[in-house]
């Protein structure tokens, strides 16, 4: 009887077990978090997935992320912004020509621009997979062409930081943990093409960030396209591309009446900003690269430097000289110093609210350069006159003489070399990009006194991450590292 | 009615059946003596007979005869007794009395006739009587007279066995007259009893050997005698001599191959156990052990907090501000005196059957339960302080500006106020010893408690409420207080088929923490705390140019956390047949806490113009656990035969917030988030586990000498991906008795009376990977740091890596043991182990480019941890009023990396070596002190000119000189316990060793000479001048001096941190009984942590944590009565 019993119990007990097991250990889909074909479910959800990317790339510190800071200040001091006083150790190894691969103060582009490219994968991939119709065909097409517009510009400042790069277009990670390093002339096509795309598909207007310049458009992509076309020689399709820009007169205009204008939000000369947070710790309603730069108290506190070399290269009257240029006097050590600063922004640690009124967003693309590349462009391809009337236009803003048409090609180039340092000093390592690609860094760069010994064009591209090394034995050092 | 036809109704016949007769039968009985009982009246008519193995009915026609009596029996078969008969010349009266003795007769006399009838039978004899006189049948009562089930009942040198039922009642068929019957139960001696009559009462007495004290295992109980795996117990008694607030704390030392650290000296802090070594190479994963209470396991995620093999679980602190106690134990708010036993499991043998859970080791908390008998009382109350136990010895002002002025000598440095604001912004007679004005109080200790419990043999209560208090030795925190109540119900009914046993323990803890300021290497001229108006003294610290080095701001920051811990079980059990139970483990656990940090305008730097802050985290944990069981115990030829069948399903959802409001301008208002200009979510916390498993335990002893215990679960679990969640674990323990054997017996000497050999093999399992590794997950909130909205959409951010595929890590373990007793009073334990730990969980790093810096993954890569236990127990002395009890373990450990394929791809190329420790670090070798220029020097190991160390390369290999192994591990670990009694009187003294390697305190990466305070000893034997060998670098004010960088990255800094601890100290004295009438009264001083013997001159060589607040020592006195 025992047995009997006993067994259908067990049979009973085992039938129940084995048939619902799995049943057992399985949970709802956690609470605080979404999977991603839920994510990528409707519009709204693959919105904020898009605006993931965006808030990680502006809403940290600005020494952590390629795009809110770290690519200025690092290049700062890499090219002849900025003097050595005050800097800390790793920036000073930059701004002393000693980086070594033990130097970290570049990793940070490195892993933030590639978060980024993550999050663009992942937003392509995410859209692809999705079945689901609420998701609507003009939402994917948009979100598409912005993620291929992030992946383009965050492998934009990665090719000009480190040269060949892993080129990944998935988030696929067994497929991308042993990458090897891709040509930068291959990353290059990568960002046409992507940005071509982007253009295709991103809107003409600002709807996207509901009227503010926060999200990119056509225009920006085309804005980018100009630059990577300069920048890669193709001097014709650079024209073009800064042309249909410079032809938008609806929506940008150079701030011609008060230069103090021009980095605030939604400026007419804004083509692309990244809005911070005003709730977010320690930033605040600040931009969290002026949060670094601006010393505080605002005229008596200590911060960067800026250096002899930009300081001249203003012309006598240069109207940015004193609305994007101001100064503190501080003592440090028993020594008195008397100190330049960048200061385009005007919110920064000194009068930062947490959550207080937002005035100035971070300016990533910006009209005034459409002039310069266009500028440069003719220039290069002798169309030199057209190049100098470009150059001219920025001058008469800055309240300096126009330049005569009659300048040699090679003048011209100075004279638009000489602009750009002047209007776009500090932002966005442009100056140190330029230097490189002009094929002056050496003979720049070379001369400061700061820098010697001068030990080798090597230091004009950064070291990769050292732990990348370790951990995918594909990839290789930049040379003398 | 014919008895005897249904008393021979085969037992096999049915149980409806034999049951339905056995209620007739008694009826029956209960009838008849109604009837028939008529007494006896004798005549005076005398009878002489004298026969041996007379039949009876002979005997009745002899007195027929000379009595002209006559004899009648109805329904009774009367030939088979046979008496023995001599009676000379005796009444009819007692005659008949003498011849009816021991006979299962009565008689009754009517006029000339004799009626003879069964006799009215006794409860035992009614039952007895309708079975076959071959049976032998009875009930066995334990010490105190209750009736014990599961008892085992043998023929000593025969074949019958059986085991008692829930009523303690057994029967045992065909057993020969002079039988003699071996009665044993765990935890009480063996007794042999004579069959006498074949009714038998037996009360079994409890055992005093240490060999039968009973240990709580997995699903079951057994003994040192019986277990053939590792298990250590440790009493109520050994942990309520220990004046501890967390139970964990008193098992320091008791357990061998276990580790205890508290990682900080708050009372409330975590405490970092690990058993048998580091198991796994992830620096993520905590080592801590399953906690199970009453058969519940205590589980928690960690899903807020920073949960590192480090630092260990942040436990019910994850959400909020966890810092200052890195967290909150969990076992904090279970009363250590409301325990009963804690046992704690550690082989494949003990752990097998939890499966996933029991990788790491498993400790068993068992509460007090209420026993039967009157109503008791115990009450008690403690009361006691405790006391920082050392200091650095640090330099006064004189020696301190001396130093400072050499060092700015040496570096051809004028002092400033820049460079020096100490020396010449501050007073420099001034001196404070920080060390004593911040951890000088004098912390209190109370606990107050009482316990009432009784009950009948059916039911039992308990009912303990009680309230402990600690206040700390810091000089401005608060207290920490806990107040709660064990209830504890136990039932049996229907006929004590039906088993209820519910445990519920509910505390609620008050816990106050102020983060300590590092104060031990603070200038001693530094500005007080307070100024006169007894706010912080900021402006001492601004006036000298150093606003940002104030270190006092976190006195005036409290956090206060609140928690409600309820755990409870309950256990239905029911016997459906003989040895045969179903049972249901009902369990329930769940926590709430609250914490709030304040961070007052007042608490900070007034000319930053600050505003107030406030961190609310909450933290909720709840567990269900049921665990259904058929448990069958019974006896199969000469061996006893037990086996545990279950399942087990949990749940456990822990979620939390932590919430951040900003910007307050008053002090005032910090009590709200209402009032905050801004809130903030900085983390919402969720974490969901579920498990399903089967489990079983087959268990056979034969003949008490040979043991095989067989244990299996498939255990599933939600942290893996589809068709990866279920793994199969399992062991295979074996014992042998060999003192059982007679042939054995021969040849060991007659001191040694027991011997036993056992081993076992296993696999365990641990999933301990964090929920919903394997699916892809995006929110607002990544790592505890929340995404801001971007143009007013909130963003979703992709959490982590995906990988589906990780499965479970698997630990293989091996144990084997011998166990002696010899002298009568001596155990000696020796045992050895490995534990091989394969298939690791790590979160493997990935190149960042990928995303993400690490993905969740398995390598194959081997951890081994093998060593030895030894453990000696026993009575040294044993005297009339003198005793002597001492217990002695020793444990040496000893892990390596067995295998690590593809090391040298892996990042943690920088960080292992095959064939070496886990926790190995790779260090220079100082050579010694240049007597030119009084700098450190370091061997050049590759002799290529220049001392290099490369943290991101292999150790030693290219230009790295870094070869020395350093391994901080303890070598070996000693644990002492000693009770001498005195009559009344008993001192408990428990000593603990421990033999590592420590972090030296005089030396740091801050070279001396800067504004920071040195230990005299550095002070004392500094370089000074050329051609002078010293023991320290010379002086220096300039932060990064050349050799000095290199000082914690070489073995100048390591020393030996041995210690031995005198860990308990209690004397206890209690009034004799006697006096009290049965009432008890004890009296005794418990002093903890009383005093440390180490040639380390830190605080705490065990904890070597520069700075923090140190463990403190504790005395109270304890005052019991019970009632």
């Amino acid at each position: 009887m025992f047995n009997h019993r006993s067994n259908k119990l067990l049979l009973l007990i085992s039938a129940f077990l084995f048939f619902s097991c799995n049943k057992l250990v399985e949970i709802p889909d956690p609470k605080n978090s979404l999977t991603t074909d839920r994510v990528f479910n409707n519009d709204t959800q693959a919105t904020g997935a898009m605006a993931g990317i965006l808030t990680q790339m502006i809403n940290t510190d600005a020494n952590s992320s390629f795009a809110s800071g770290l690519t200025s200040i690092t290049a700062r001091a890499s090219a002849d912004e900025i003097n050595l006083a005050f800097l800390n150790t790793d920036i000073g190894d930059l701004a002393r020509n000693s980086l070594t691969a033990e130097s970290g103060f570049a990793n940070g582009i490195w892993s933030s621009a590639y978060q980024a490219i993550y999050g663009a994968n992942s937003v392509m991939e995410g859209i692809e997979a999705s079945k689901s119709v609420l998701l609507r065909a003009q939402t994917r097409t948009q979100l598409n062409a912005e993620a291929k517009f992030i992946r383009a510009f965050s492998y934009f400042y990665l090719v000009n930081c480190f040269g060949d790069v892993p080129l990944l277009l998935s988030t696929n990670l067994a497929e991308n943990a042993n990458k090897p390093r891709t040509a930068a002339a291959v990353v290059y096509q990568q960002i046409v093409n992507d940005l071509i795309d982007a253009v295709n598909g991103l809107p003409a207007d600002y709807s996207a960030g509901g009227g503010e310049r926060i999200r990119a458009n056509k225009w920006a992509a085309k804005a980018l396209l100009a630059r990577v076309y300069l920048y890669t020689g193709d001097n014709s399709k650079a024209i073009q591309e800064a042309t249909d820009v410079i032809g938008q007169t609806g929506l940008y205009q150079l701030e011609t009446a008060d230069l103090n204008k021009v980095f605030l939000k939604n400026s007419s000369e804004t083509i692309w900003q990244l809005q911070q947070n005003e709730k977010k710790d320690f930033t605040g309603n600040a931009v969290p690269e002026a949060v670094y730069m601006l010393p505080s108290p605002l005229h008596t506190g200590v911060s960067g430097d800026l250096s002899s070399y930009l300081l001249k290269a203003f012309e006598p009257g240069d109207l940015r000289k004193a609305a994007w240029i101001d100064s503190a006097d501080f003592s440090q050590g028993g020594v008195n110093y008397h100190a330049r600063f960048i200061y385009k922004y005007k919110t920064g640690r000194h009068n930062l609210v947490i959550g207080g009124a937002v005035t100035e967003y971070y300016m990533v693309l910006r009209f005034a350069e459409m002039y310069l590349i266009r500028g440069e462009a003719f220039a290069l391809s002798g169309q030199l006159s057209a190049g100098i009337e470009d150059l001219n236009v920025l001058r008469r803003r800055a309240a300096i003489a126009p330049l005569p048409t009659t300048l040699t090609k090679d003048q011209t180039l100075a004279a638009i070399a000489k602009e750009r340092q002047t209007e776009l000093f500090g932002e966005w390592g442009h100056r140190w990009f330029d230097l490189k690609r002009t094929g002056k860094a050496e003979q720049v760069l070379s001369a400061i006194p700061a820098k010697q010994p001068w030990r080798g064009n090597y230091q004009l591209l950064y070291p990769i991450p050292k732990t990348e090394l370790q951990r995918d034995h594909f990839l290789t050092q930049n040379p003398n590292y | 009615m014919n008895l005897y036809s249904y008393a021979k109704t085969p037992w096999r016949t049915g149980r409806l059946m034999r049951k339905t007769i056995l209620v007739m039968k008694l009826i029956f009985f209960i009838i008849t003596i109604a009837c028939v009982q008529v007494s006896a009246v004798g005549y005076s008519q005398n009878v002489t007979i004298q026969q041996n193995n007379a039949a009876l009915t002979s005997v009745f026609s002899t007195i027929e005869k000379q009595t002209g009596y006559n004899f009648f029996w109805k329904d009774t078969d009367l030939s088979a007794f046979k008496v023995d008969v001599k009676l000379q010349n005796e009444s009819l009266d007692n005659a008949l009395k003498e011849i009816f003795r021991g006979l299962p007769l009565t008689y009754s006399i009517t006029k000339k006739s004799i009626v003879v009838q069964a006799k009215a039978p006794t409860i035992l004899e009614k039952i007895a009587g309708v079975f076959k006189d071959t049976d032998v049948r009875g009930h066995v009562l334990d010490a105190e007279g209750l009736q014990l089930p599961g008892a085992t009942i043998s023929v000593k040198n025969g074949k019958a066995r059986t085991i008692t039922n829930a009523r303690g009642e057994f029967l045992l068929k065909d057993v020969p007259d002079g039988a003699i019957l071996q009665v044993s139960f765990m935890g009480y001696i063996t007794q042999e009893v004579g069959i006498g009559n074949r009714v038998l009462e037996i009360r079994l007495k409890l055992s005093d050997s240490k060999l039968d004290e009973v240990q709580v295992m997995a699903y079951g109980k057994t003994s040192r005698r019986f277990s053939t795996g590792n298990i250590t117990s440790v009493t109520a008694e050994e942990i309520a001599k220990q004046p501890v607030m967390n139970p964990l704390l008193a098992l320091v030392g008791k357990v061998p191959g276990m580790t205890v650290t508290p990682a900080t000296g708050y009372a409330s802090g975590t405490v970092k156990v690990e058993i048998r070594g580091r198991a796994t190479i992830s620096p993520d994963y905590p080592s801590d052990p399953l906690y199970v209470i009453d058969g519940v396991p205590l589980t928690y995620l960690n899903v807020g907090g920073t949960a590192s093999y480090e630092n260990g679980s942040p436990g019910l602190i994850q959400n909020g501000s966890y810092t200052a106690g890195n967290g909150q134990s969990p076992l904090f708010n279970i009363n250590p005196l409301d325990i009963e036993s804690i046992d704690v499991l550690k082989d494949a043998d003990a752990t097998a059957i939890y499966g996933s859970k029991g990788a790491n080791g498993v400790i068993m908390i068992t509460m007090k339960k209420g026993k039967a008998g009157p109503t008791r009382i115990n009450a008690g109350i403690t009361h006691g302080i405790s006391r920082v136990n050392r200091y650095w010895d640090m330099l006064n002002t004189k020696d301190y500006v001396k130093m400072r002025k050499e060092a700015f000598k040496n570096d051809g440095i004028p002092l400033t106020l820049q460079n020096a604001p100490d020396i010449v912004g501050w007073d420099t007679t001034r001196y404070t010893n920080w060390q004593k004005a911040l951890w000088g109080n004098t912390g209190h200790i109370t606990t107050t408690y009482l316990s009432i419990s009784g009950g009948d043999e059916n039911t039992q209560f308990s009912i303990s409420p009680s309230y402990r208090r600690s206040t700390s030795i810091l000089t401005v925190s608060g207290s920490d207080q806990s107040a709660g109540v064990a209830l504890g119900i136990n039932n049996k009914a229907f006929n004590k088929r039906l088993q209820t046993d519910l445990s519920v323990n509910y505390t609620y803890s008050d816990v106050n923490i102020n983060s300590t300021p590092s104060v031990a290497t603070l200038p001693p001229n530094a500005p007080p705390i307070y100024d006169n108006n007894g706010e912080l003294n900021y402006k001492e610290w601004n006036d000298v140019g150093l606003p940002y080095s104030y270190p006092f701001g976190t006195l005036k920051a409290l956090t206060t956390s609140r928690t409600t811990l309820v755990a409870s079980s309950l256990n239905l059990s029911y016997e459906l047949f003989n040895g045969f139970r179903i049972t249901s483990l009902l369990g329930f656990n769940t926590s709430s806490q609250k914490s709030d940090a304040k961070s007052p305008i007042t608490a900070q730097n007034p000319i930053f113009n600050p505003t107030g802050a406030l961190n609310i985290g909450t933290n909720n944990n709840q567990t269900w656990n049921i665990q259904p069981q058929l448990s069958y115990l019974s006896t199969i030829g000469k061996g006893d035969f037990s086996a545990v069948f279950g399942t087990e399903l949990s749940k456990t959802v822990t979620s939390g917030q932590n919430t951040y409001g900003l910007g307050y301008t008053d002090d005032n208002l910090l009590g709200s988030l209402q009032l905050a200009p801004t809130v903030m979510i900085m983390g919402d916390t969720y974490g969901q586990l579920r498990y399903a498993a089967v489990f079983g335990r087959l268990n056979y002893l034969w003949d008490r000498k040979y043991i095989i215990n067989l244990s299996g679960r498939r255990d599933g679990s939600s942290r893996f991906g589809p068709g990866k969640r279920f793994g199969n674990f399992g062991s295979l323990g074996l014992a042998w008795i060999a003192s059982e054997e007679s042939w054995v017996k021969n040849i060991l000497p007659s001191f040694i009376d027991f011997v036993k050999f056992n081993g076992s093999y296993g696999l365990t399992g641990s999933d301990g990977v964090g929920d919903y590794q394997y699916i892809s997950q995006w929110s607002n909130i990544n790592n505890g740091v929340s995404a801001y909205p971007y143009g007013g959409v909130t963003p979703l951010i992709n959490l982590h890596a995906v990988n589906p595929n990780f499965q479970w890590q698997v630990n293989k373990k091996l144990d084997l043991a011998v166990e002696v007793k010899l002298f009568k009073d001596f155990i000696f334990n020796v045992g050895y182990y490995r534990n091989r730990c394969g298939n690791q969980l790590t979160n493997y790093p990935t190149p960042l480019f990928t995303g993400y810096a690490t993905v969740t993954a398995n390598w194959p890569a081997v951890v081994q941890n093998s060593g030895w236990d030894f453990k000696i127990s026993g009575v040294p002395v044993r005297m009339n009023n003198f005793s002597w009890n001492s217990n002695l373990n020793v444990s040496f450990n000893k892990n390596i990396l067995l295998s690590y394929p593809d090391l040298e791809f892996s990042s943690y190329a920088t960080q292992y070596v095959v064939g070496k420790s886990v926790n190995d670090t790779y260090l220079l070798h100082y050579i010694g002190l240049d007597p030119m220029t009084g700098q450190y020097v370091y061997e050049d190991h590759n002799r290529d000119g220049s001392i290099n160390t490369n943290p991101t390369g292999r150790p030693g290999a290219g230009v790295d000189d870094r070869y020395i192994v350093m391994n901080r591990d303890p070598k070996f670990t000693v644990g002492m316990s000693n009770i001498f009694r005195y009559k009344d009187l008993s001192l408990t003294i428990d000593l603990y060793y421990k033999n590592q390697m420590g972090i030296s305190p005089f030396y740091s990466g801050v070279p001396a000479g800067n504004m920071l305070n040195i230990p005299t000893e550095v002070f004392n034997n500094r370089w000074q001048q050329q051609g002078q060998s010293g023991k320290y670098a010379i002086l220096t004010s300039v932060t990064g001096a050349p050799s000095n960088g290199y000082i914690l990255g070489s073995d100048l800094a390591y020393t030996d941190a041995s210690f031995l601890r005198l860990q308990t100290v209690s004397l206890s004295y209690a009034l004799p009984r006697k006096l009290l009438n049965g009432k008890s009264l004890s009296l005794s001083i418990d002093a903890q942590n009383l005093w440390v013997f180490t040639r380390y001159k830190g605080i705490d060589p065990d904890t070597q944590n520069f700075g923090a607040l140190p463990q403190g020592k504790t005395i109270v006195a304890h005052l019991s009565l019970t009632l």
